[in-house]
């Protein structure tokens, strides 16, 4: 890595260092005007460039507070850690308010008769002043080196002490890690860190000297993927999971089989009208070698552009082909992906700890993908999925399954682009590239590895493509960096943090002001290091799973961890966030709870957790209510034997969702048309009396089921009117089926007037 | 069409056999596609003529092997 740049940060004065060579005048001016002295230091580093920084301490090394937390990754284990710094809560001075460096050295001497420190490991080594930073904050080095673990547990130990205001590892500046691939610095805007003129940025250079997601298996679940030479090193072998459009037609896997080892993009190119009636020609995409680049692009190789997480390897999953996918082949791949297993598929040697989707469907999360997501989330993995396209304010599928972390995207100006998906469950957003809804900005593009062939594979290219498929990947690579630190994290702790890391929408944006855009910007380098930080972590989650009937009482729980020795005694505070206004129960517990009012609707909610030493941590919870519909009175029916006989049934709903019927015990030749409620029965016979019970249901909720007395009397003497027989019972598949069909012309019917609204 | 079939316990899912008897009552031709778990499975429908979806939904429901029928969705990358 070229250390073209030297990173000092000195976010307060306690950071700023000075010689060993203690100056009392350099004190005095830091005591007077604590910023002057900080700038001064900070001027001096950046100029030093070059330059020894023997200028600075005696031995030859800068040290500072480099990164704001301890860092573990490679170095966690290796014993080479052995200075910390301590700040107290009173100054080391004489009572003229000058500094007294016996003072400074009592102070850190004495730490070790206190009750805190002796309860330390009897085997932990002793402390020694070395140095002091300010007149209440000094440098100790421990009697001998110890792991990062190992010190920064004394440190928390030693934060127990009442005289100490913290105490935390002195950890050594390190340059920032600036790729020299040409195309970083021009053209990767969305990797690079987030400024005034650059909002968007995801923040990966501070990222990258902490983590580059090394050990971590990203699935990237997508088109396949092309040994691009700026990505072949980092890509492990895959699996194509396209099954059989049907019984042996491979029009969708499009190269002649099945599911097999070869995950390699074959091309997904159209003609026009092949996907749907007037759907236009296409080139190939090349979709999942693009993904692919943003994850794990070959870096600092000089060649091309960098990857968020480049440490990581793709493992590569085919689930999309000519016109898309099928959800099942989804399902399969992620299963596979996360190490589960799928009959008639070997297990798969490299289970993935991030699943990228930048993939999804125009439909709600149905049972089998929600299963998936849950097996998969029930070996640690963690799924990230795009919102989609549309334009609207509702989420795709998968990205509208629970437990799934949901990406919308921004621009390089950090405005929700226009075509993002934005909505409830949208956890976060990551750089998609384009234009801006509010902010137009200049359209720039995300750029990564990509394939010259318009139909099949050609030579190795780049590309700039813009969506939330772009913009997930970079999620999924910051997953990766906290993976690489943390390999046993939980998807919830990395749904967590990167939620409570996010930056806020930038002002004047379009989700500057709303709360379904997620929690904000992807910020790779706040992710890490509220990994490593000692504030609480929070998950919040419904206690009833599902919609809640109006009327009921619904609750939701706070689950609170203390993280990396913090103090792990909690409250609580919960807030309405979106929907009609409610009275909250036990706002202040972990759990709360509302009653339902009558008509249903969708709520956000969030639960602040602060914890003893009064930090805090975030997290949200949606829920939605509904009231199942009320089916009209039906009188009893009567015909005469060989009669016609036609009813309807009719129901209310609150919510005024669609309502469809089910049907049970019709009467041979009798029919009911689900959609409609009519039943009717041509002919009817034989004589006698029959009970037809009908069901109600707007698709999530069955209404009370109301039974219909049919009698049939026993004279043939004529129909009401001529028809003839036929029907048998409808039941709830056809409701559900017919449902189903009502529910995707009530979703594009939704999405489009959300759509205007977004517009 | 492709439906998704969750099977209440592990069945063989593509034995020619079983496949007959699960489709008995639908009069479509029932043939395994492929697999998402050991329990979820993949089939291609093909109904006869005048067959709705529905009706070979709910015969298929009827089998007691069956959790849930389920039509596969299209995806698409975003």
């Amino acid at each position: 890595m070229q250390k073209n740049l030297l990173h000092a940060a000195f976010p307060e004065f306690g950071h700023a260092f000075f010689s060993g060579d203690f100056n009392p005048w350099h004190l005095h001016m830091k005591f007077r005007s604590k910023h002057f002295a900080v700038s001064a230091l900070a001027l001096s580093i950046s100029t030093l460039a070059g330059v020894s920084t023997a200028q600075l301490v005696p031995d030859g090394r800068v040290f500072a507070k480099g990164q704001a937390t301890p860092s573990p990754g490679p170095l966690q284990t290796e014993r080479s850690f052995n200075r910390l710094i301590i700040k107290f809560k009173d100054e080391a001075v004489t009572r003229a308010g000058v500094f007294d460096f016996t003072a400074a050295r009592t102070q850190v001497s004495t730490l070790q008769n206190g009750t805190v420190f002796k309860s330390l490991n009897a085997s932990a080594p002793g402390l020694s002043y070395l140095k002091s930073v300010t007149s209440k904050t000094h440098v100790a080095i421990t009697g001998e080196k110890m792991s990062r673990a190992e010190l920064f547990s004394m440190a928390k130990q030693i934060e127990q002490d009442p005289r100490v205001a913290y105490a935390e590892i002195d950890e050594r500046v390190k340059a920032l890690a600036t790729p020299n691939d040409p195309a970083y610095s021009g053209q990767q805007w969305h990797l690079q860190a987030s400024t005034p003129l650059l909002p968007g940025g995801a923040n990966l250079p501070a990222a990258w000297d902490i983590s580059t997601g090394s050990g971590v298996v990203v699935a990237v679940i997508d088109t396949g993927v092309r040994p691009h030479a700026d990505l072949a090193a980092n890509l492990l072998p895959g699996y194509d999971f396209i099954s059989a459009d049907g019984a042996n037609v491979f029009t969708t896997a499009n190269d002649g089989d099945g599911r097999d080892s070869d995950a390699s993009d074959p091309g997904d190119w159209v003609t026009a009208g092949a996907c749907a009636t007037g759907s236009a020609a296409a080139n190939s995409s090349w979709h999942g070698t693009h993904v692919s680049g943003t994850i794990a692009a070959v870096t600092n190789n000089s060649v091309g552009g960098a990857g968020v997480a480049f440490g990581a390897k793709i493992l590569p999953v085919r689930a999309l082909g000519v016109c898309g996918g099928f959800a099942t082949d989804l399902a399969a791949g992620m299963r596979w992906a996360a190490g589960l297993e799928v009959p008639g598929v070997p297990a798969n040697p490299n289970k993935a700890k991030v699943l990228n989707l930048s993939l999804g469907g125009s439909v709600a999360c149905g049972p089998t993908l929600q299963d998936t997501v849950n097996a998969v989330r029930g070996v640690g993995s963690v799924i990230v999925a795009a919102t989609g396209n549309d334009g609207s304010r509702l989420l795709n599928a998968p990205a509208n399954c629970a437990g799934v972390i949901a990406v919308t995207g921004h621009t390089k100006q950090g405005d929700n682009a226009d075509y993002a998906n934005i909505g409830a469950g949208t956890v976060i957003s990551g750089p998609g590239g384009g234009f801006g809804f509010l902010i137009r900005g200049d359209g720039a593009l995300v750029f990564s590895t990509m394939n010259a062939g318009t139909t099949v594979p050609g030579v190795d290219s780049y590309k700039g493509y813009q969506g939330t498929s772009m913009a997930t990947p970079h999620v999924a690579g910051v997953a990766a960096l906290l993976a690489g630190l943390q390999p046993t994290i939980s998807p919830d702790s990395i749904s967590s943090i990167l939620i409570s890391s996010a930056r806020a929408h930038p002002a004047g944006t379009y989700c500057a002001t709303r709360t379904d855009c997620g929690a904000g910007l992807l910020d790779a380098k706040a992710a890490i290091d509220r990994l490593n930080s000692t504030e609480p972590t929070v998950s919040a989650l419904a206690n009833q799973p599902g919609v809640r009937p109006t009327g009921s009482t619904v609750s939701f729980t706070a689950a609170a961890s203390a993280k990396n020795g913090g103090n792990p005694v909690f409250t609580y505070q919960w807030t309405q966030i979106s929907g009609p206004a409610v009275t909250l129960l036990n706002s202040s517990s972990a759990t709360a709870s509302f009653v339902a009012p009558a008509v249903g609707s969708s709520y956000t909610f969030e639960v602040k957790v602060t914890d003893g030493a009064a930090k805090t941590a975030l997290n949200q919870v949606s829920v939605t209510t509904n009231t199942a519909p009320v089916l009209s009175p039906i009188t009893a029916q009567s015909v005469i034997q060989g009669g016609n006989l036609s009813f309807t049934a009719s129901a209310a709903d609150t919510e005024n969702s669609p309502v469809v019927f089910a049907a049970s015990g019709l009467p041979s030749g009798a029919s009911f048309v689900a959609a409609t409620g009519v039943f009717t029965w041509n002919n009817a016979s034989p004589a006698g009396n029959y009970a037809v019970t009908i069901t109600p249901s707007d698709g999530t909720f069955s209404g009370t089921p109301q039974t219909v007395s049919i009698a049939v009397a026993g004279s043939a003497a004529g129909g009401q009117s001529a028809a003839s027989g036929g029907g048998g019972a409808i039941g709830w598949i056809d409701a559900i089926a017919l449902l189903s069909l009502a529910g995707f012309g009530l979703y594009f019917g939704r999405q489009q007037s959300l759509h205007r609204k977004k517009k | 069409m492709r439906i998704i079939v969750k099977f209440r316990y592990v069945v063989p899912y593509r034995d020619e056999v079983f496949l007959r008897d699960l489709g008995q009552g639908t009069n479509a031709r029932i043939t395994y596609l492929t697999s998402v778990s050991p329990d979820i499975h993949v089939y291609s429908v093909e109904p006869q003529r005048g067959q709705s979806r529905a009706d070979i939904f709910q015969a298929l429901a009827n089998n007691p092997a069956v959790l849930y029928i389920e039509a596969d969705a299209a995806v698409k990358p975003s």
